[in-house]
Order: C-alpha cells, then sequence, then structure tokens
C-alpha cells in the first residue's frame, strides 16, 4: 500500500499532499509506505507500480471553495481533467494523465483514490490557507481509517 | 486587441487561462496582415522567489533548498549550488566523489530526456494529442519510455537518496556514498537504457521534420575530454571561452513588460540558445562512440540547425548519459570519505552545470558565518526565452498559410523544441487560436 503526497511545499496550498504525508507519518500499521513526487506523470506510474492500494492525495483547482475535498476512486473512470490537470493536454501532464497512462498500459492498482483538495493560492510560498490547513486535517484522518479497513479486508504483508 | 485599420485577416495565437497553477506561462502571438506583428512568451519563475527565500539561511542548506526548484530536475539546481558554495570555501570535490556527482547528473538526464522525447515531444511528430493518446496507440513504445525514465529514476534514488528532492548532496560531497555491490545493480537497467535510448534515436530520425532552420549563437559547457553535464568553462560559437566567475560580464538578464521572468541577452546584445543542442554544436566530439555511432547513423551532424531535430540531440545524450553512467560504475572505488570539511568563509562564488534544459547558473554570496546575504539562479529556460520568440516569429510566418488549428500546433511544437521546464519556468496547457474580425 502506498500513499502518494503529490505537490511542492514552496508553493502555497500546492503544498497540501505534502501536509497530509506529514500528518500521518509515524501513524500508518507497517507496510504502508508514504512517498512525495512532483506529480509528473512517469514519476507516479512508477511509484505505484506493483502496489495493490494506492492513495493519492493532490491539491487542485475546482469551482468549488478552497478546502473543499474531492475523492474520486479511478478504476472505472477517469478523473476530471479540469480538476487534477488536463487530460489530453499537449503541454503539461498531470495526475488524470497519469492514471489515464496507467489504464492504457495496464498499469493501475486495484484500488486507487484520489484525494483532491481545493487550494486557493498557489504562489511561491511555504503557508497554507487555513481552510486547506483543515483540509488537510480531514484528509489525513480519512486515509488513515480506508488503510485500516483495506488492512482488516486483504491483509497487510510488511516489506 | 488589434488594430482594424490595418488590411488583411488578423490573428491571435495565444494560450487561456492555466488550470492548476494560475500565471504559470503563457504565449501570444499576433498575427496582422500576413506579418508576425507580435510574439510573447510569459513565463513564470519561481527561481525569483527561492532567491529571496535563500537569503539569510546558512550555506549548508542550499541543496535542501534548492532541490525543490524543480521537480524535474533537482540533481542541476542541487550541484550547480553546491559547486558555487565550495567555490567560496576553497574546497574541491574531487575523485570518486566527484564522480559520484557526474553519475547523478546522468540519471537526471536520463529521466528528464526519456520525459520530454516520449511523452512531451513526441506526440507532436505522431499528430497524436498527448502521452496519453500515444499509451493507447503505441503502449509497447511508452512501456519502453518509463523504463528508460526508470533507469534513471533508480540512478538517482541511490545516489541522492531520493529520487523527486534528494537529500544526500551536501556541500563538500555527500552524507553517504554507494558501496560498488549496490552501483552493480544499477548496470542491468542502465545497458537496457542504452538500448533503448538508440532505438529511440532510431525511430526519432523517421520522423516527419518541418522544414526550418536558424542560425543562432549557442552556449554550453566544455571541458577538454568530456561531454559537458556537471561542470565546465562557458564557451559559446562566438568564441567566448569564460570561467563560471564571469558569467554576469557576458550574459545579462532583463525584464521585459510582458513577463514577470527576466530574459537573458548577450551582453554584447542578442539571443542565444543553450540546451541539447547547443551542448552537442560545441561538443559533439566529446560524445562516447556509443553515442557518436547513433548520432552518425541517425544523420545528425554538428551544428544541428532545425530546431525541431532537438529531439534526436536528446535520444543521442540519452545514450551518452547511460554509456558514461556505466563507464563510471565500472571505475568506481569507494571513497575514504564521503565528504571533505567545509568552513565558511565569506566570499562571492559561481556555480555552472548543464541542466538537461541547458546551462544553468548560480551565484551566491555568503558572509563569514555561512549566512547567505545574496543568490542570483539563471535557469536555462529564461536564457532561451528570447531564442523561442525568434523561433515562434519564423515558424509562424513560414506556416502562415495553414489552418488555424495546424499552425496553433506548430506554435506548440516550437515552444517543446526547447523543453521548457514544466516547474521551474512555465506551465502551459490549451492553447487557443482566436479570430479577430
Amino acid at each position: 500500500m502506498w500513499i502518494i503526497g503529490v505537490g511542492n511545499r514552496y508553493r502555497g496550498d500546492d503544498g497540501a499532499g505534502p501536509a497530509v504525508l506529514d500528518r500521518l507519518a509515524g501513524r500508518l500499521p507497517a507496510g504502508v509506505d508514504l512517498v512525495e513526487l512532483a506529480g509528473e506523470p512517469t514519476g507516479l506510474l512508477t511509484a505505484w507500480e506493483g502496489a495493490d492500494a494506492v492513495w493519492i492525495v493532490d491539491a487542485v483547482a475546482s469551482p468549488a471553495p478552497p478546502g473543499t475535498v474531492h475523492r474520486v476512486e479511478v478504476a472505472d473512470r477517469p478523473l476530471s481533467g479540469a480538476i487534477f490537470g488536463s487530460v489530453g493536454s499537449t503541454h503539461a501532464l498531470g495526475l488524470a494523465d497519469a492514471v489515464e497512462i496507467g489504464r492504457a498500459l495496464g498499469q493501475l492498482p486495484a484500488l486507487l483514490v484520489v484525494y483532491g483538495i481545493r487550494g486557493r493560492d498557489f504562489a511561491a510560498g511555504t503557508e497554507l490557507d487555513p481552510g486547506v490547513r483543515t483540509a488537510v486535517d480531514t484528509v489525513a484522518d480519512a486515509v488513515r481509517a480506508e488503510v485500516r479497513q483495506f488492512g482488516e479486508v486483504a491483509p497487510v504483508v510488511g516489506p | 486587441m488589434t488594430d482594424d485599420s490595418q488590411p488583411g485577416p488578423d490573428r491571435v495565437i495565444e494560450t487561456g487561462p492555466l488550470a492548476r497553477v494560475e500565471g504559470e506561462g503563457a504565449l501570444l502571438v499576433r498575427v496582422r496582415a500576413g506579418r508576425v506583428d507580435e510574439v510573447r512568451l510569459r513565463i513564470f519563475e519561481p527561481p525569483r522567489f527561492f532567491e529571496a527565500f535563500l537569503r539569510g539561511r546558512a550555506f549548508t542548506e542550499v541543496s535542501d533548498i534548492t532541490a525543490r526548484i524543480c521537480g524535474i530536475c533537482p540533481a542541476a539546481y542541487q550541484l550547480t549550488a553546491v559547486q558555487a558554495m565550495e567555490g567560496i570555501c576553497g574546497v574541491s570535490v574531487t575523485g570518486p566523489c566527484a564522480d559520484l556527482r557526474r553519475l547523478f547528473y546522468c540519471g537526471e538526464w536520463l529521466e528528464s530526456h526519456a520525459l520530454h522525447v516520449f511523452l512531451l515531444h513526441l506526440p507532436d511528430f505522431l499528430g497524436v494529442a498527448s502521452g496519453v493518446e500515444l499509451a493507447r496507440d503505441q503502449p509497447r513504445l511508452v512501456r519502453r519510455a518509463l523504463e528508460l525514465k526508470k533507469a534513471g529514476n533508480t540512478v538517482m534514488e541511490l545516489i541522492g537518496g531520493r529520487a523527486v528532492h534528494p537529500v544526500n548532496v551536501r556541500v563538500g560531497g555527500w552524507y553517504r556514498v554507494p558501496r560498488r555491490a549496490e552501483l552493480a545493480r544499477l548496470v542491468g537497467p542502465l545497458e537496457r537504457a542504452r538500448d533503448i535510448a538508440a532505438e529511440a534515436a532510431r525511430f526519432a530520425a523517421g520522423l516527419d521534420f518541418p522544414d526550418y532552420t536558424r542560425d543562432t549563437v549557442t552556449v554550453a559547457l566544455a571541458e577538454p575530454g568530456r561531454y559537458p553535464i556537471e561542470r565546465g568553462r562557458v564557451v559559446s560559437s562566438e568564441g567566448l571561452d569564460s570561467a563560471a566567475d564571469d558569467y554576469d560580464r557576458h550574459f545579462v538578464e532583463e525584464q521585459v513588460p510582458w513577463s514577470n521572468a527576466l530574459h537573458s541577452r548577450l551582453a554584447a546584445g542578442g539571443s542565444y540558445l543553450v540546451g541539447p543542442a547547443a551542448r552537442f554544436a560545441l561538443n559533439s566530439g566529446w560524445l562516447t562512440p556509443a553515442a557518436r555511432a547513433v548520432a552518425a547513423e541517425v544523420g545528425l551532424v554538428a551544428p544541428e540547425t532545425n530546431p525541431f531535430r532537438s529531439i534526436l540531440v536528446r535520444c543521442v545524450e540519452m545514450v551518452h548519459a547511460a554509456d558514461e553512467a556505466l563507464a563510471i560504475i565500472d571505475a568506481y572505488e569507494e571513497p575514504d570519505a564521503p565528504a571533505v570539511g567545509v568552513v565558511p568563509r565569506a566570499g562571492v562564488g559561481h556555480g555552472v552545470t548543464e541542466a538537461p534544459r541547458g546551462l544553468l547558473y548560480h551565484r551566491y554570496e555568503i558572509d563569514g558565518d555561512g549566512t547567505i546575504l545574496d543568490a542570483k539562479i539563471v535557469p536555462p529556460t529564461s536564457q532561451n526565452q528570447r531564442v523561442i520568440e525568434e523561433d515562434l516569429r519564423g515558424v509562424v510566418e513560414r506556416f502562415l498559410d495553414a489552418p488555424e488549428p495546424e499552425l496553433a500546433a506548430r506554435c506548440e511544437q516550437t515552444v517543446r523544441n526547447y523543453d521548457p521546464c514544466i516547474s521551474c519556468a512555465t506551465h502551459f496547457l490549451t492553447l487557443h487560436v482566436e479570430n479577430v474580425p
């Protein structure tokens, strides 16, 4: 099992994903690994290779208010490109593209849950918006609960 | 947006709003009466923030902080920063510790070039919308791309400690150096990577390249006997041969009204090119024999003046990076100590390396306690800005009769010839073509 925090700690609310990892460090059962990534798709594909269950937390820009939490299971459907990085864009590639490349290559984990935290400010800086900070706690608790529940259904095998 | 008194159709090609990070980058090309009236590439640059952020920090913190500037090329930022600090403190990293830096950097070239060649640039040539569509159409090709990138990733993780923001680099050397047996595990993946890169070069040689060439000043590092990666003197096609310390005498940055990024130019005036094509133009003789053979096989001759053929240069550089990484691993002997001691002293230092996208320059001033007083970081993309804008002008004028979607795609492809850094210089998303009545 992997928990992936996507984002840059020096880009304001883009640090939401890594902040969730900080909240989870030391509070998870053995066999659950935390990894921080910049969000570039091949890095994501490599990170979840061979994993049976993966949770990804990323900051997003959506029409919802800052701090809003989106939760999507991507086994059967694509992520919204508008929220998670535009699918089909020919310039930058984002999380949504990583998911679709993984799907095309048959390299998606059986369970892949994406949490998106709506950010307010992505300018350079190290502070999180108060609403985003609250959402970070909410998502950390939710992911922890999901990991435990998954572990009860499928016994965790340590490394 | 346009002056209606001018005859002929006016066209504006511009990038739309950016979905994930606001104000990250935008492109505007304005065509008036059959001539390109204006080209503006607007780039947002995190290095400016980091320059301010570094002031007041300890000189030993540069490697960890600069690693965060870019998720794609952390090694470049780290190794340039520590080189500058070591210069100030009067120490030099030599022997196996220096070789490990070059090896680390080879891993980054593999990673960065693999991502750009296959998932960002190749879709332009194959007429597919994105790397996602490419994965659907040609899964075998994309699997190999991922394998190649993973080889680079593995090198970076083993030596750097963590692939995205490596933590093992320090002023004076490393926190920990690998054992020979650890490096031996990289041999298989790197041999495979070299084969995949050569195959990619052959594949890319068959692509349909737009008929477009331009003449430009090229600037890269150089060092006799070695293809430039993690150190060297700054040289140019105009005969410049300078130490890093004199960079600011030869190149200047200036503000342009449409962008909060600084544009670089030659102090004597005019644009210049950095990156794979510039390195190849000035240093092709120092490629490894395997890389030289692939270059010859695919018809690459220095200097390559068609910017669209930079994809071929990147493939050849991947062959080189894998080949050279293998040679470093083969010759590696574990050093007695992972680092040399460094005592801070007041002064100014300069660092230059060849990031995957081109020449990267850092300048720092520290005081006697090692506190950073000033930092200047010039990423390759801001050095290439003027050449990119000139190319856009040339390409649009050349293909002006093309239907608008095709022209817009050609503009995107032109920008991507320079692999503008996803994280540290610009994000582009959708490109809009607008007809102005």
